[in-house]
């Protein structure tokens, strides 16, 4: 596939962060998810897996932890002599306020667009869980001979969603933001977009003419009469994480088989960084259901129903269910947790008990102890 | 012109490993799984990395082809570096007069031109097929600390087995007076772990003077040694007192794998100051499923285990069905056992099938002629179909069906 990327890290919309205490000290792309991985591998994966293999990251805070996990790229294949993964800081503006919104940023990094050979670019947010097919979409892109075309998925509706209405050709001819109108499946327009680089210069320049803040909501809901816009749809599994909740049930769904055979199929691998974690050890009182589990643990407790992360030890006694556990973690001897999402380096400590309920999971910050 | 550097290793991973017998029949000892997640070269390799020796010569000879895929540039052990890193030196004509490589000795000495690039003051002489943690470079530190022409690293072991071993006799300042191969009356508890430490000079003149004599195995327990021992040399022999496993049978790669299950075995694989590192494959955390039950055992990436699994070492990629039981086995990369096999007591080997209901190995206590049980092995790729038995100590060769 002849394009670049631009890939964005953080959302633009004005839609509250509802993932607080998990975004507090990182960004959004570099939240954990299932066992090993942090959010923005997905997206990653699923460009280099259609040979995309110019990659510009958008950045604007906390990145400390996503500079951390990229590196050179090297794991994604992406250390390249030509090309590769290009971290572009933030940029900002005279006041030292961080330019927030997508076109802004896009005028900022047109060193680095200008540099690209491809002919084509793709823009898209890091924040979503799912092995997205780009050759596929790209071709679909050069048949339907649209201008820009927009990943779609086919869901319920939340709040400030856009929605799509197209015509038997997968063309645009609608597209409003979901209020409270309706609640059926229908058409939601993704934060994933390909056009043709001239056409990304065209839209910047109008974006930040015209105080546009996001490709999803300025361009698709105001320009789809005036530009042919067609929709790919996503059939696999898909996901945006925006909020505790979705990320504690997004979680446990790996722990379904279907899921997993489509999120981490063979054909298109889900690379993340490796670290060199010996393998997880089982004790003697362990007892492990349905769990999905990374390297280096060492767990001796009762698990069910939970993602553990590299490196997180469980004692004798403690019990788990419905949870996730991120990396370094200790849960000592007969702590119960129930709905609880564990961030790093955290120690809970003997008989301690933390309950939440699945669509209000209890979120224990980074590095404390309970 | 290359930088010089104090101290090269020098790596023999050229054993063919007979004694493990369908495990290296398409590879090198070396490259032989270990661990859930390693090879047994790993070790030595990352002692290398950990203690500070940035140039290793690796030694290739038998069946190669797994080996330098394994060990491509270097980079998993933190290797690929400008100058030095880690270089594959397989046997090489020159002229009329290339070979294969005779002897350990001969090994090096076919390669002096690629140590003198480095101008090295030391050469440390490794081999890959050993589990074991050691800096080598307090060990240097000894070599130099004694004016050693050559030091051999040592460790105790027990006296009714010392004859198995080379045996050094010491005197109190752990200067070497004598070197036993294989002694029927041990004299002393030392025992050569096959790691040495020359001063490259000497050894450059006795490895010349070896191979002008056609009378030589070409080999370091052998001639070297003994040589530079009878013309006086200042030899010692540096203690070592740590885990050391020569896993060359099939019943001591068992026993080493089991080792890491033992909670009072020192054999740390998780201490964060000295990391075994080893090459990832591309794969995703391991699933454990309702039905599993899990006790005692090591589990790595990939795996999708719904079966019983106990004492058990499963490395990356192995799926094991709902009713199936593993125990006392180790199960190489992305082998499938199915619903209702029986594992027990054996070392089953990358990519083999075990079918439905099929039983491989049996426990001792339930055999009653002990000199006929053993471990029972499965080769790579091998198929044991359904309902079928293998017995202990039997092996399947590499792609055999049963």
């Amino acid at each position: 596939m002849d394009a670049f990327c631009i890939l964005f890290t953080d959302t633009y919309d004005s839609k509250e962060n509802k993932l607080n205490e998990l975004s507090g000290k990182r960004t959004l792309a570099s939240i954990p998810f299932g066992a090993r991985f942090r959010l923005i591998d997905f997206m990653l994966s699923s460009l280099v897996g259609a040979s995309v293999h110019n990659i510009g990251i958008i950045t604007k805070s906390k990145y400390g932890s996503l500079m951390d996990h990229l590196g050179w790229g090297k794991d994604w294949d992406l250390d390249r002599k030509n090309g590769g993964l290009k971290i572009l800081t933030p940029f900002a503006t005279t006041d030292f306020s961080y330019n927030d919104n997508q076109f802004e940023i896009l005028k900022s990094v047109h060193g680095y667009i200008d540099s690209m050979l491809p002919e084509y670019c793709v823009v898209a947010n890091a924040n979503m869980v799912a092995n997205i097919n780009f050759n596929e979409m790209f071709a679909r892109h050069i048949e339907s001979g649209a201008d820009i075309s927009v990943l779609c998925t086919k869901r319920l509706p939340t709040d400030s969603d856009t929605e799509l209405t197209l015509d038997e050709a997968s063309k645009v001819t609608k597209a409003i933001i979901h209020t409270t109108s309706k609640n059926e499946e229908t058409y939601i327009a993704e934060d994933v977009f390909i056009m043709e680089k001239s056409l990304l210069y065209a839209l910047i320049d109008h974006g930040v003419s015209y105080g546009w803040r996001t490709f999803k909501k300025d361009v698709i809901a105001k320009k789809f009469a005036e530009l042919n816009i067609n929709a790919y749809e996503h059939k696999g599994y898909f996901k945006i994480i925006d909020s505790p909740e979705v990320y504690l049930s997004a979680n446990l769904d790996m722990l379904n088989r279907e899921i997993r055979q489509d999120i981490f199929r063979t054909s298109q691998p889900i690379l993340t960084r490796t670290k060199d974690s010996v393998p997880t050890k089982y004790g003697d009182n362990a007892h492990v259901s349905n769990c999905y589990v990374a390297d280096g643990c060492v767990i001796d407790g009762e698990i069910e129903n939970s993602i553990i992360f590299r490196n997180v030890k469980i004692a004798k006694g403690a019990k788990i269910s419905n949870s996730v556990i991120m990396q370094n973690s200790v849960i000592e001897k007969d702590a119960s947790l129930e709905c609880v999402i564990i961030d790093k380096n955290v120690k809970i400590s003997e008989n301690k008990e933390i309950r939440g309920v699945k669509t209000l999971p209890v979120v224990v910050n980074k590095g404390k102890t309970v | 012109m290359k930088l010089k550097k104090e101290m090269i290793a020098m790596l023999l991973a050229g054993g063919q490993g007979s004694r493990l017998y369908v495990l290296t029949s398409s590879r090198a000892k070396p490259a032989v799984p270990f661990g859930g997640k390693y090879r047994i070269i790993d070790f030595t390799l990352s002692n290398c990395s950990n203690s500070g020796i940035d140039t290793v010569g690796v030694l290739t000879q038998y069946k190669p082809l797994e080996l330098n895929a394994y060990i491509g540039t270097g980079q998993p052990w933190d290797l690929d570096r400008m100058n030095g890193g880690i270089q594959v030196l397989p046997p090489y004509v020159t002229g009329s007069d290339g070979q294969w490589y005779k002897g350990t000795a001969n090994a090096i000495y076919q390669n002096i031109e690629f140590i003198e690039q480095y101008s090295p003051t030391y050469v440390l002489i490794l081999s890959g097929d050993h589990v074991y943690k050691m800096d080598y470079a307090k060990m240097l530190k000894f070599h130099k600390e004694k004016g050693a022409d050559a030091t051999i690293a040592v460790m105790d072991v027990p006296i009714d087995q010392a004859s198995a071993f080379g045996i050094m006799n010491t005197n109190e300042d752990l200067s070497i007076y004598e070197f036993e191969e294989k002694p029927k009356v041990p004299k002393s508890t030392k025992a050569s772990m096959g790691v040495y430490i020359f001063t490259w000079e000497k050894l450059k003149k006795y490895m010349i003077e070896d191979e002008a004599n056609p009378e030589s195995s070409n080999d370091f327990g052998k001639n070297i040694i003994p040589n530079m021992l009878n013309a006086g040399e200042r030899m010692f022999a540096y203690p070592f007192d740590g885990y050391w496993k020569d896993v060359g049978t099939v019943d001591n790669l068992w026993e080493a794998n089991m080792d890491l299950l033992n909670p009072t075995i020192p054999l740390n694989l998780s201490d964060p100051l000295w990391r075994i590192y080893c090459r990832h494959s591309l794969t995703t955390p391991h699933f454990i499923g309702e039905s599993a039950d899990i006790k005692n055992s090591m589990i790595t990436e990939g795996c999708d285990v719904e079966a019983c699994v106990n004492n058990s070492i499963l490395f990356s990629d192995v799926t094991a069905a709902a009713g199936a039981s593993v125990d006392y086995s180790v199960v190489m990369r992305n082998v499938q056992i199915k619903a209702g096999a029986k594992v027990q007591y054996a070392i089953i080997a990358d990519d083999a099938v075990i079918e439905e209901g099929a039983i491989v190995g049996a426990p001792p206590e339930d055999f009653p002629d002990r000199d006929n049980w053993g471990i029972a092995v499965i080769g790579q790729g091998a198929k044991v179909r359904a309902g079928q038995k293998v017995l202990p100590k039997e092996m399947l060769a590499p792609g055999e069906s049963r």
